[in-house]
């Protein structure tokens, strides 16, 4: 019970500076690991639009139907993933008639006056209906020029281009949150240094006391590392509170900011495992320093 | 037991607080270190607990060298040692129970919970504290707070026991008795070295006398009483 009262000293005579410090290392934790949880789950998805280029191209009008496999051949061949390509570089294209008639089931779903217009007009719908090719994967600026080029070709969309910069800013909020994780680190650093301070300040005499009275090392380290333990665990049940409270609201902007979020992942029991983790590595760091302090200031008692 | 050979210490201005001191203390003896304000006496206490070691020279317990020890040598020692410091050292936001308890269980790790409540009863008894085991001792009094430090030495009857001016904050019936608690653990085997000013004390229970004037010890100095 005594031994409680003095690890717990710093709490009953400095209970205002021990909360606050606990709240802004529980805030500082949870910033932490949003950003490293947002620099997680934006891996894959840059890794997604990198490698899983999208390259649609719309066929001229006057392209007779028949011409149209030739076409895709000569797409395939541009793209390395002619006839002889390997396997694992086998593209999918998809084509014309068979799926205009696709494209006008699903505008009826939402447009059906304009699909019953257009059936009124017979087979000569399929001239003012949109006939492409399409095709998936990682493929150079230069091949997506040429196909571009094709007689028969009126354009050709590619979503690395029209994503380009959506890319280019999910790059940076990653760069950033990297920084930013750092300088939330240094921070919980600082924090953890000037509770340390007051930690020790407030139990030296006690500490000195005890190790004067014959307590061995152990002794004399546990008060500073039972607090940092301590508070190590209660400022991540402060993050995670906070992640209950307001983290999911966050993942939900997020996911609603553009469609390419929507796959976001959301944290999970391994990722509360994780921050338990780091919170108590937290806190045996405060404690370690606090013991190295009794140590150091302690040296004419403690030997 | 102890032996202070050719000890010198000095405050952080270098000013010699102990010079050359020698000093032999045998087993189950019984020692006042006497000598005026700034003498030296809490200097020699202090070295002799272990508190501090010597800037020169060697202070010996049962043969070890006090600068040698390990930490885990420092705390057994402790442990063997009853030390009254001259400004109590106590826990000031634990109760009177609660600091001597501290120190009893350090130094008896493996005896049980019923021989504290009965070390506890009696060594609170015999310094008057049984009406204030559970007020904390930044609330006593400077006598009191004197007993609490006190009764925490006895309690793990030690085989040292290092009293600097135990008596200093007592009224005068109550120095003889704690004069006496000490004489008794002195006469169950402990050796103890008593630092004290009270010529009274010193001619009442005539024992050895080492006597420091100026950071020289003049041991057996009949004239100081």
């Amino acid at each position: 019970m005594a031994l409680i009262k003095i690890i717990l000293r710093p709490w009953r005579l400095a209970p205002g500076s021990q909360s606050l410090s606990l709240l802004a290392l529980g805030l500082l934790i949870f910033l932490a690991s949003f950003l490293v949880w947002l620099d997680f789950g934006l891996e894959p998805i840059v890794g997604h639009m990198e490698g899983r280029q999208v390259v649609t191209a719309f066929l001229s009008a006057q392209v007779a139907d028949a011409d149209v496999p030739q076409l895709e051949d000569s797409i395939r061949i541009l793209v390395g993933a002619g006839a002889g390509a390997p396997a694992s570089v086998a593209q999918e294209t998809a084509v014309t008639k068979s799926e205009q008639d696709a494209l006008l089931a699903k505008f009826k779903l939402r447009h059906p006056q304009l699909v019953d217009e257009l059936d009124s007009l017979g087979d000569e719908k399929y001239s003012l209906i949109p006939r492409y090719v399409s095709v998936m994967g990682q493929f150079s600026g230069v091949a997506v020029d040429q196909i571009r080029a094709l007689p028969g070709v009126d354009s050709v969309d590619s979503s690395l281009e029209r994503t380009q910069q959506t890319l280019g800013a999910f790059k940076s909020l990653r760069w950033i949150s990297r920084i930013l994780v750092l300088f939330l680190g240094l921070s919980v650093v600082t924090v953890l240094f000037h509770l340390c301070r007051l930690n020790f300040t407030v139990q030296a005499d006690a500490v000195s006391i005890l190790s004067l009275l014959g307590a061995n090392r152990f002794w004399v380290r546990l008060p500073a590392i039972s607090l940092g333990l301590l508070t190590g665990l209660v400022s991540t049940i402060l993050a995670f509170g906070l992640w209950q409270a307001i983290g999911n609201q966050f993942i939900y902007q997020l996911r609603h900011f553009t469609p390419a979020l929507e796959s976001l992942p959301t944290p999970g029991a391994q990722a509360f495992l994780v921050l338990l983790a780091t919170g108590l590595l937290t806190g045996a760091f405060l404690g370690v320093l606090g013991s190295v302090f009794f140590n150091q200031r302690s040296a004419d008692v403690w030997r | 037991m102890i032996q202070l050979t050719n000890v010198t210490q000095n405050f952080g201005s270098g000013v010699p607080v102990l010079h050359g001191v020698d000093l032999k203390i045998a087993k189950g003896e019984f020692v006042y270190v006497l000598g005026g304000s700034g003498a030296g006496k809490s200097t020699l206490l202090r070295l002799i607990a272990t508190e501090t070691t010597p800037r020169e020279g060697e202070v010996q317990l049962f043969g070890y060298s006090t600068r040698n020890l390990s930490s885990d040598q420092v705390s057994r020692f402790r442990q063997s040692i009853g030390y009254i410091p001259q400004d109590f050292r106590l826990i000031g936001d634990l109760t009177v129970e609660e600091n001597i308890e501290i120190a009893w269980k350090l130094g008896n790790s493996k005896t049980q919970l019923q021989d504290l409540t009965l070390a506890m009863q009696e060594v609170l008894g015999k310094l008057k504290l049984t009406e204030r085991r559970k007020v904390r001792t930044d609330r006593l009094s400077g006598g009191e707070a004197q007993r609490v430090s006190i009764a925490r030495a006895l309690i793990r009857k030690p085989e040292i026991l290092i009293a600097d001016e135990p008596t200093g904050a007592q009224d005068r019936e109550m120095s003889w008795d704690i004069i006496q608690l000490l004489h008794q653990l002195h006469l169950s085997g402990s050796t103890v070295i008593l630092a004290t000013h009270d010529r009274e004390i010193v001619r009442k229970l005539r024992k050895r006398c080492a006597v420091l004037k100026e950071g020289q010890l003049r041991a057996e100095d009949a004239t100081w009483l």
